[in-house]
């Protein structure tokens, strides 16, 4: 394209050719980056576009698939289960999720924050981030165990206290508050580390400042800490959002969303609808009502953080 | 864990923020005090395991949550024998996905970062976008797709979905730190005339050392504990790797032995804790002192 145009030098052709010849010196760049979009067109780019697309289809995921337009649309929101129960059990799950990662997490940080022996402190942050070698299966086979109604620790201890054995994970009633209590108290290392870090990054002075005007610890910890370390608070907060709308470990490894879809959240429906009934149009619509929460949610927790710069400039 | 391990030269940093706060005045012990309780209750379930890991039958049916005596390793090397193959599957997923993943992630952002090739904009962008992607959108799809290549059963089924996976947080964290180099390192190399890939090899990544690392210990972890997608692609339980072994351990261990199956469970998470033993240092320290930015 480039030897054609040597004498007609027009400016569009000219930055053409141009780039025609950085293209060819830069040629290796290309070749680094194959491995790299080879894997993201086969695994990320072309599932992501399938999904969109047959989400508007019938579909059993491998034979041709029939455009039925919104119908997948309309019966996830108008199942019984998917929509009523699901969708209920994962805002429930999510509202949780939000509580617990900006409390407890932040209550351990704040308190090794105020340690003053280093070595302490150090012991202590390894003391909570050392729990990340547990395995989530394993945490969560260990829960299922002290749930047990007949041998189950929590059971044990009820008994002791007197009061009545539960079913836990059995009864429809109790099994999502179960799910919630396991991991208690819910202190998340890492989480942890991050709000550590914002609170070790408070400039001295303003602490200072803060303690000649005769600022107690927990007035501190309100005032000042908390509206300082807001960015961790909400990296935290969102990523924890976003992984729990997307989690359904309990639901494949114990519950299966029962007792009587007591614990079913989306993310499990859409598994079970591809792969136990072969119905991967409708799964795949549960999909892209998940990814356009989360997408959602994402743009409004980058709005936010916008809005929060110019308020402080 | 020894009292050496607690001084770090790298700590220094910190040390001179922290001995600058003397001045809060407090009461050291109620604060430790706090914490060791919170630290203990975090840690209840991991005991009560390895008590229950230890028991036999007869202490099962006694007092199953209370610490009994003898200790019964049996178990251990029960557990040991049906576990081992899946911990080799494991480690074998693990070797892979990290390998391919590293080596494709590095090379594109040391291109993304280091040169000023036509479309690099466009490309960076597609990486950023995958953010946006969530991996429940395409599970499904990615399924399907991986059947149709042939390649459920395979090592390659594992290796390569989860390798594409770890691209975008990976290549982002690269990149900035390639593009921060500054430039005058690869001018003298390459008056030298040495080629692009050499200095990647020579310059680049020797100074990427602890960046690469953290990511191959975080990857390392998450293939680990990846179980959605094995237990989508592998139809064989043989190839299970160890984290779906040990959902077996109930059906493989006889009645007699309650206490394999939680030993199995723990041997299920020791090697992450040798894991952790070796890189906890570098790891508290990157995200306490916020040098993994998000």
């Amino acid at each position: 394209m480039a030897t054609l145009t040597v004498r007609a030098a027009r400016p569009e052709q000219r930055s053409l050719r141009r780039t025609a010849r950085r293209v060819r010196k830069f040629w290796f760049c290309y070749v680094m980056m194959l491995g790299t979009f080879s894997l993201l067109l086969t695994f990320s780019y072309y599932p992501a576009v399938s999904a969109i697309y047959h989400s508007f289809t019938i579909w059993d995921g491998f034979r041709p698939a029939r455009w039925v337009g919104l119908q997948n649309y309309r019966e996830v929101f108008t199942s019984e289960v998917i929509f009523r129960k699901a969708f209920r059990n994962m805002g429930l799950l999510v509202l949780w999720d939000v509580v617990r990662a900006a409390t407890f997490p932040l209550l351990g940080a704040a308190l090794i924050y105020r340690l003053r022996n280093e070595k302490l402190a150090y012991v202590f942050r390894l003391v909570f981030v050392l729990p990340i070698v547990v395995p989530a299966v394993v945490g969560v086979l260990v829960w299922k165990q002290l749930y047990d109604p007949n041998v189950g620790l929590m059971n044990e201890i009820l008994k002791i206290v007197g009061i009545k054995p539960i079913a836990w994970l059995s009864s429809p009633s109790t099994a999502l508050p179960s799910l919630m209590l396991a991991g208690f108290p819910w202190i998340d290392g890492v989480a942890m580390l991050i709000y550590l870090a914002g609170l070790l990054a408070i400039p001295s002075e303003v602490i200072e400042a803060a303690i000649m005007d005769g600022a107690g610890s927990i007035r501190r910890f309100f005032s000042m800490e908390i509206p300082l370390i807001i960015p961790q608070i909400r990296l935290i907060v969102i990523l924890n959002v976003i992984g729990s709308l997307q989690s359904f470990g309990w639901q494949l490894l114990v519950t299966r969303g029962g007792p009587n879809n007591a614990t079913t959240v989306p993310a499990w429906e859409m598994y079970q609808s591809a792969i136990s009934s072969g119905r991967f149009g409708v799964a795949s619509a549960v999909g892209v009502v998940l990814f356009i929460l989360i997408f959602t949610l994402t743009l409004i927790n980058r709005a936010a953080i916008r809005s929060n710069v110019e308020y402080q400039a | 864990m020894s009292s050496t391990s607690l001084r770090v030269p790298g700590e220094t940093a910190q040390s001179v923020i922290r001995s600058r706060r003397r001045f809060r005045l407090g009461d050291d012990w109620k604060i430790a005090l706090l914490l060791a309780i919170l630290g203990f209750l975090t840690f209840v379930p991991v005991l009560l395991l390895l008590g229950l890991s230890f028991k036999d039958q007869q202490q099962m049916a006694d007092a199953m949550w209370l610490p009994s005596w003898p200790l019964h390793l049996r178990n251990y090397v029960k557990a040991a024998r049906v576990i081992r193959p899946y911990l080799m599957n494991s480690v074998v997923f693990v070797l892979g996905t990290v390998s391919i993943s590293i080596v494709c992630s590095t090379l594109s952002a040391y291109a993304l970062g280091r040169y000023d090739f036509p479309g690099r904009e466009f490309f960076y962008i597609a990486i950023l976008a995958l953010l946006m992607i969530p991996g429940i959108l395409t599970l499904i799809t990615t399924f399907v797709v991986t059947v149709k290549l042939g390649l459920n059963n395979t090592l390659f089924g594992i290796w390569l979905p989860l390798a594409a996976g770890a691209q975008a947080f990976q290549i982002i964290v690269l990149r900035t730190f390639f593009a921060s180099l500054p430039n005058e390192l690869f001018e003298a190399a390459r008056i030298d005339g040495a080629r692009e890939l050499t200095m990647l090899w020579r310059i680049a990544l020797p100074l990427a050392k602890p960046i690469v690392s953290t990511l191959v210990v975080l990857q390392i972890l998450a293939v680990w504990n990846e179980f959605i997608w094995p237990i989508m692609v592998l139809s064989d339980p043989q190839r299970y790797p160890v984290i779906l072994g040990i959902l077996r351990l109930t059906q493989l261990i006889t009645e007699r032995d309650p206490g394999a199956q939680f030993a199995g469970y723990v041997l299920a998470g020791l090697p992450l804790l040798i894991l952790f033993a070796f890189t906890s240092r570098t790891f508290i320290r990157g995200l306490t002192s916020g040098a993994i930015k998000f």
